[in-house]
């Protein structure tokens, strides 16, 4: 085997090993140094975040589409940027670009990159990966162009570029240089933070120096929400007698014991993450610290989750950041609000940080229902704000179910000192992934 | 964050399935025999499209597999759930690997595809329109789901280390093979099934790419008006765009020492990966960008230009995609490049988008194996490139030790990977 060049670089692929660690006892620190959002609670991550502490909810009554003859009446819609406000929209690219997926990817980058001060030119750009994906992508322009075809016409040249998911992030590293490896991880419910995941391991086997994460989902079309519906994932409750009837809000409600399924949502986000030594000698802001990830899959079911593989998949978590579970100051739970999805969700916790465990459990889900393959962005962007101002977001709308036990925050946010946070997310296919933060002065 | 464990990465088994064949003996075959495995569309009618021929996958029977029942087929209706399904069994069947309950944990998957699952986003919208909400299958979003095909796989062998997809269009099979390697070489895992899977064969799909000028649509005098499998010609003169296939491929990757622990046969290393992004536009291939991502995949196999034996082109048949990649080659491999072999899968297959990597990477390393370069077919002399050895005149013995396999998507993302035999 030739040797390592003149300087061994331990990263490489096919560096060999000599000792176990190669000298070095710890992986790379990888920080995030900004983010940015568009919800249903607010367009931008502090709108978002300040909404949240109202404990206010972005579930309504569905009105960017028909709902008449499909099942699913509430969701959560996205509160809409200006888009005249961002020179790189024209009105000629938002032509071609017709899959809301890529505009709202575009915002999100575009902002969270001018926060985090991070200049991309000739010097970095190479050093620099792009990995914002999508759980659903821009299924809506396959079935434009299915309509076009069914109504006789040709469909848009731009159908299949608008389709193909890793063109989310094509257009992104476009408008913002980023020349660094490209492509989009998909884990269902989990992409966000396989994104991150994905990140983290780019960072640290020294590939980049800083990547962009995140994922969006502009879900809200009839035939994703009809089949969601018959697949008894989702809320579609007419019956009078439900508490939503009266406030479509209330349909959203992990972890009640009247829960019904998730609510549809649109969302994006974007997170900047850097390698701590890039982001300091960069003077970049340090939003807080990736201090564990852990990946697996359930190999049970397609859609049901399964309690041993979740429960490892956070111990997993816990071992890669080399922490203990009692140093866990409060769970962001993945919250499917499925009957069975949060019964072992809980059970996995349980198992965790033991049956009498006190580590505050919320759910973001509540306030801002199911944005799909975003969630996990959203959330992990939620955790970071609330360690870096304190507060653990509630749980709203919940109304106790007599099986859990853990303190799911309710109703109202509560002031805490977080050092360690864990976020869980669960996607269908059995892919889980769990990330643990760490406030930025700790 | 624990420390990179840095592991050696080896290729321990696999499996493809392809236009000229399901399964790696039919597609090897064929391919040294220099046949083309493009015909006229079968899966829907072509009537006059611009675009009438594919690559089909001609005989995959999923009846031949006792897991794939009716049942199973009826709920797993995107078609690439199916055949993800067959593949991830048959590759570990061909690396002789069962996976024990112990080892679960720590085995995983990164498959992925261009264009998922929009067979049954389609199947099921007709069924709206024709039969409204009840017609929707409960299975339709769990089929489109590009992380599904694995999970299905994961109940059906087994693992449960990390799963994901990855997406890249035309180059996500190399993609996936360069995440795996990752995966384990960090320590996250002992072994993977890395591959990508497609069935992209859809009227609109079809009629999109058509529109878009990307694929090959014969016309006026062409060669190939009467003669569809004259159609694929990647590097040549009259190249005028790829021809959409089928296809799909899984392959076996595990640390140095679980496969040794576990008696799996060492093919060949996976010594380089590399990827880039053009960040230029969103179809147009970036020369700086496909030259950066070859010089960093020989850098990270820490390997010297010239101790490259064979290059397993992508060959996207455009004519501005095989122009930059024969200068980007140029740019690497100086004068040097005449004397490595070129060879282009994707004459013979035609180009199945998120399959394509995976199955080239399969066909490079068991020419590797086999001591054995199949052919670059169809090929006529571009002046541009008169110089080079495309391996045109049939397949040719050839021991080699080194390959590198390129891979170029939509929307600039580039993927490179060096295997060493």
């Amino acid at each position: 085997m030739k040797e390592a060049g003149p300087v061994p670089d331990p990263y490489r692929m096919n560096f060999s090993p000599t000792s176990p660690d190669n000298g070095i006892s710890r992986g790379k620190a990888v920080v995030i140094v900004s983010h940015d959002c568009i919800t249903p609670l607010g367009d931008g991550s502090d709108a978002t975040f300040r909404n949240a502490l109202e404990s206010r909810s972005g579930i309504r009554r569905l009105t960017c589409i028909d709902t008449d003859g499909i099942p699913v009446k509430f969701g959560g819609e996205a509160v809409r940027p200006d888009l005249s406000h961002y020179p790189f929209l024209s009105a000629r690219e938002l032509k071609n670009w017709f899959s809301p997926v890529i505009p709202h990817a575009l915002i999100v980058v575009h902002r969270a990159l001018r926060k985090s001060g991070l200049i991309i030119d000739e010097s970095n750009r190479e050093r620099i990966g792009m990995l914002v994906s999508s759980a659903i992508g821009g299924v809506g322009a396959v079935l434009a162009a299915h309509d076009a075809m069914a109504a006789g016409r040709l469909p848009h040249p731009f159908s299949n570029p608008n389709t193909c998911l890793n063109m989310i992030g094509g257009k992104a590293a476009i408008m913002s240089g980023a020349g660094g490896p490209i492509y989009s991880p998909v884990a269902a419910c989990a992409t966000g933070a396989v994104s991150v995941a994905c990140g983290v391991s780019m960072i640290q086997s020294g590939r980049v120096d800083a990547a962009v994460c995140g994922a969006v989902d502009f879900p809200l079309h009839p035939t994703i929400l009809t089949g969601f519906a018959t697949m008894n994932g989702v809320f579609q409750s007419d019956d009078p007698r439900d508490r939503s009837q009266s406030a479509p809000a209330l349909s959203c409600r992990p972890f009640s014991e009247d829960r019904k399924g998730f609510l549809v949502s649109e969302g994006a986000a974007a997170l900047i993450l850097a390698s701590e030594s890039y982001a300091r000698a960069k003077g970049l802001p340090v939003e807080g610290y990736v201090a564990g990830i852990g990946m697996n899959s359930d190999a049970h079911h397609f859609v049901v989750p399964f309690q041993e593989t979740i429960t490892r998949c956070m111990q997993i978590a816990l071992d890669d950041a080399g922490i203990e579970p009692g140093d866990v100051d409060y769970v962001n739970a993945h919250a499917a609000s499925t009957r069975v999805g949060d019964a072992v969700e809980v059970r996995a916790l349980e198992d965790v940080f033991g049956r009498e465990a006190r580590v505050p459990v919320s759910s973001n889900k509540s306030q801002l229902g199911h944005t799909m393959g975003a969630s996990s962005a959203i959330e992990i962007i939620l955790c970071l704000m609330g360690m870096k101002e304190g507060w653990i977001l509630p749980t709203i709308n919940l109304l106790p179910d007599p099986e859990f036990a853990l303190d799911f925050v309710p109703h109202k946010p509560r002031r805490a000192d977080l050092r360690y946070v864990l976020s869980n997310s669960f996607g269908f296919g059995g892919c889980n992934c769990c990330v643990i933060l760490r406030r930025a002065d700790c | 964050m624990r420390a990179p464990e840095n592991h050696r990465v080896f290729v321990v088994g696999y499996a493809v399935s392809t236009a000229l064949g399901h399964g790696l003996k039919r597609t090897w075959e064929r391919a040294l025999k220099g046949e083309s495995g493009i015909r006229r569309i079968t899966r829907f009618d072509p009537k006059e499209y611009k675009v009438c021929t594919a690559g089909e996958i001609p005989d995959f029977d999923p009846s031949s597999y006792p897991f794939l029942t009716r049942r199973e087929l009826r709920n797993w209706h995107a078609g690439f759930v199916p055949l993800t399904m067959a593949l991830c069994h048959d590759a570990l069947a061909d690396a002789g690997f069962e996976i024990k309950e112990a080892d679960a944990g720590r085995v995983g998957a990164v498959i992925g595809s261009a264009i998922n699952g929009c067979d049954a986003f389609e199947s099921n919208l007709k069924a709206l329109e024709a039969g409204g909400a009840n017609k929707v299958s409960p299975y339709l979003l769990p089929n489109v789901c590009a992380n599904l095909p694995a999970g299905k796989a994961s109940m059906l062998v087994g693992f449960k280390g990390p799963l994901f997809a990855v997406e890249s269009a035309c180059a996500t099979g190399n993609h996936c093979i360069a995440e795996s390697a990752r995966i384990i070489q960090r320590g996250d895992a002992d072994a993977m099934l890395a591959g990508g899977i497609e069935l992209p064969l859809l009227e609109a799909i079809n009629c999109g790419f058509g529109n878009m000028n990307a694929t090959f649509s014969a016309r006026g005098g062409d060669r190939a008006v009467d003669r569809p499998e004259l159609g694929s010609r990647p590097y040549s003169v009259d190249r005028k765009g790829f021809v959409l296939a089928e296809g799909g491929a899984v392959l076996v990757l595990a640390s140095e020492g679980f496969a040794l622990r576990n008696g799996l046969g060492l093919r060949a290393e996976v010594l380089g990966t590399a990827m880039t992004s053009d960040a230029h536009h969103f179809t147009q291939p970036n020369e700086d960008a496909v030259t950066r991502c070859i010089s960093l995949c020989l850098r990270d196999a820490g390997i010297d230009a010239a101790e490259v034996d064979v290059i397993n082109g992508h060959g996207t048949s455009t004519v501005s995609g095989d122009s930059v990649e024969v200068h980007s080659l140029r740019n690497v491999f100086g004068e040097g490049l005449a004397r490595i072999p070129i060879v282009s899968n994707k004459s013979q297959l035609g180009h199945s988008l998120g399959a394509a990597a995976a199955i080239e990477a399969v066909l490079a390393v068991e020419g590797m194996k086999r001591g054995m370069l199949s052919p670059t077919i169809n090929y006529i002399e571009d002046p541009e490139s008169a110089d080079l050895d495309f391996v045109s005149e049939g397949a040719r013995p050839f021991e080699h030790r080194i390959v590198l396999s390129n891979s170029f998507g939509f929307g600039g993302t580039n993927c490179c990977v060096v295997f060493r035999k």
